[in-house]
């Protein structure tokens, strides 16, 4: 089954690069956007700690792990967890959600692999870069424990924001039109770019508990820092426990969202 | 040996209506009013192995609800669906590998690719053994004749070309029920033969079970022996086709383009106006009565195009049952609805 699934996930990814030949000028386009946002990042690094040399005890070394992380994991997001709920939301506004619950496939998986925009990838390795880069001038070296540690939160962090998306996709079955979903999402994730210590207290819990940015971009980044003090010791479990329950409450949601759906015109 | 079981199946949609108008509209963002619409509406009938069923109606009839039932996309309000002992909405793997759907206003196919990327992920995604995916790639390809344009993208195929491709990959994993969903919307007429020719030689070959829904009464009477009369959400009429054509339409629409405009001219004598602007004419007349009418159109009138067609089925539904059921038309309301367990068995 695992090879199955890992077969079908092998064959939409190469239809997709098929079809990326086919718009190569918007892919460059897409790059150098990219790279643009990067530096832009950096630049508010370097403005924040040109005069100081930490806030509220984060180094330069330190924010520059979480740029990376911030770019990576956006970059994640983008290569196919949005473009897939983006075509869903569509496919449900368009009845062609159809041709999906036909697939003799989980409906769910089906839905989460169609599409894969592999010049996002981008995205991902100058994020690895720049935290690598930062991790490095922190300590001259790329420690392994926290490395794994760190890949383990990213997952985590990464099954958080599918099973949020997922959610916000399934909600398509009874609004339609939740485009502006998308807008709102970037808006909140772009807070995922400083530590999560740098807010109040109210809007950190917020940040923590009911959107859970922290474990998308602070959790993780903290993980690769090796800082406990970033961090409370439990932060990994609650982030794996709070995976897990997203992932178990987006699956049940959509299958309660299937139930609704009235395809277009039927 | 019974294929198709549908029992007291009803399907209920919440449909949002208000009233026209910047108030109105302003009212429905914060007090939304629903009404119910019900699209299927108690019906029941069985559909035995190897049968090819054509469902009729006008739009709205509940014809395509109840095929995306019986195909599990939509979960029915009340009643019960078995195909080849499968409830269909569970959507079962096992269930969803033995059947397939086209529907002819929604395309399948990757738009950039060429089609044989779309067949080829098809065949991943119902996991068809490799021999069977290119025997049966090979011998579509040939009855199709899709070979010249399996390697064009289809974006750039014309609308006939593009359906047999969505035909060719909705019978790879060689499916024993087949919903086809108006297969020929849009193509035209040479083309509409060649798909009703295939759709016929499959079913004979696999012994498939067909439903059809279609509005060109070509598809009906070329495929289906038997047919079901869908309208707002009732079965009108289940049973052979012989019934139903000669009790509903006994006419022909004869449609000519005129020289010049004939203003005096008395169209009326000859049988119903459906059109009569400037120089375009179409009359209703009685099937027996077509070939003298049309004689005298030729002699009275000049004449610079004519056609005689069928009726659309829409209107021959229309005409025939009114807001009625084809029990109070036909004066017995028992006779007329053929128990569809009788006709299939």
């Amino acid at each position: 089954m695992i090879t199955r699934a890992a077969k079908l996930i092998s064959l939409y990814a190469r239809v997709n690069i098929q079809n990326l030949a086919a718009y190569r000028f918007d892919m460059y386009m897409r790059i150098v956007v990219s790279i643009l946002h990067l530096i832009s990042e950096l630049m508010g690094v370097w403005i924040i700690f040109h005069g100081t040399r930490s806030v509220r005890g984060w180094q330069w070394q330190h924010m520059l792990v979480l740029v990376g992380v911030y770019r990576l994991v956006a970059g994640g997001i983008r290569i196919a967890i949005v473009p897939n709920m983006r075509r869903l939301l569509e496919d449900i506004r368009n009845g062609t959600l159809d041709f999906v619950l036909l697939r003799p496939v989980n409906s769910q998986f089906l839905v989460s692999i169609r599409e894969v925009v592999v010049y996002r990838v981008a995205d991902v390795l100058l994020g690895i870069f720049v935290a690598g880069y930062g991790c490095y001038a922190l300590r001259g070296a790329l420690p392994f424990r926290e490395s794994v540690e760190f890949a383990l939160m990213l997952a985590a962090g990464f099954a958080i924001v599918y099973a949020v998306w997922l959610m916000l996709g399934t909600l398509c079955f009874w609004f339609v039109r939740v485009q502006n979903i998308e807008m709102v999402f970037w808006n909140v994730f772009e807070a995922g770019r400083f530590p999560i210590d740098i807010y109040r207290p109210q809007v950190r819990w917020l940040l923590t508990y009911v959107i859970p940015l922290a474990f998308i971009t602070t959790v993780p980044a903290a993980a690769l820092i090796g800082d406990e003090a970033k961090i409370p010791p439990s932060a990994p479990l609650w982030g794996f426990a709070l995976a897990g329950i997203m992932l178990f409450v987006s699956n049940r949601f959509w299958h309660f969202g299937l139930r609704h759906y009235s395809g277009a015109s039927a | 040996m019974t294929q198709i079981q549908v029992r007291n199946l009803s399907k209920v949609f919440r449909v949002p209506e208000r009233e026209g108008g910047f108030v109105a509209s302003l009212r429905s963002v914060f007090r939304r009013k629903y009404r119910q619409v019900n699209a299927v509406d108690d019906v029941s009938f069985t559909v035995a192995q190897g049968e090819i069923v054509g469902f009729l109606g006008p739009n709205g009839a509940g014809k395509t609800t109840t095929l995306k039932m019986m195909s599990g996309l939509l979960h029915p309000t009340s009643g019960e669906c078995r195909v080849m002992g499968h409830v269909p909405w569970r959507r079962e793997a096992a269930y969803l590998r033995k059947i397939s759907m086209l529907m002819g206003q929604r395309s399948q196919m990757a738009w950039d690719l060429p089609p044989m990327d779309s067949f080829l992920v098809h065949g991943a995604v119902y996991d068809i053994p490799r021999k069977q995916y290119e025997s049966t790639l090979d011998e579509l390809v040939e009855l199709l004749d899709l070979k010249d344009i399996l390697k064009k993208q289809v974006r750039t195929l014309s609308l006939g070309e593009r359906m047999k491709c969505e035909i060719c990959i909705s019978l790879l994993h060689r499916p024993q029920v087949l919903f086809l969903d108006e297969p020929t919307i849009g193509v035209d007429i040479t083309m509409q033969a060649r798909i009703r020719d295939f759709v016929a030689g499959y079913n004979r070959r696999y012994g498939a079970t067909i439903i059809l829904t279609s509005h060109y009464m070509a598809d009906v009477t070329a495929l289906c022996k038997r047919i079901i009369v869908i309208d707002h959400g009732h079965i009108l009429f289940d049973g052979q086709l012989g019934e139903l054509s000669a009790k509903l339409a006994p006419f022909k629409v004869i449609k000519i383009d005129l020289d010049r405009e004939m203003d005096g001219y008395d169209f009326a004598a000859l049988g119903d106006i459906i059109l009569c602007e400037g120089r375009k004419v179409a009359i209703r007349v009685p099937k027996k009565s077509a070939p003298s009418v049309t004689d005298r159109l030729l002699s009275e009138v000049p004449v610079l195009d004519l056609t005689i067609e069928d009726p659309p089925i829409e209107d021959v539904i229309a005409r025939a049952f009114g807001q009625r059921r084809l029990g109070d038309v036909t004066g017995d309301a028992s006779e007329a609805r053929v128990p569809a367990a009788e006709s299939a068995s």
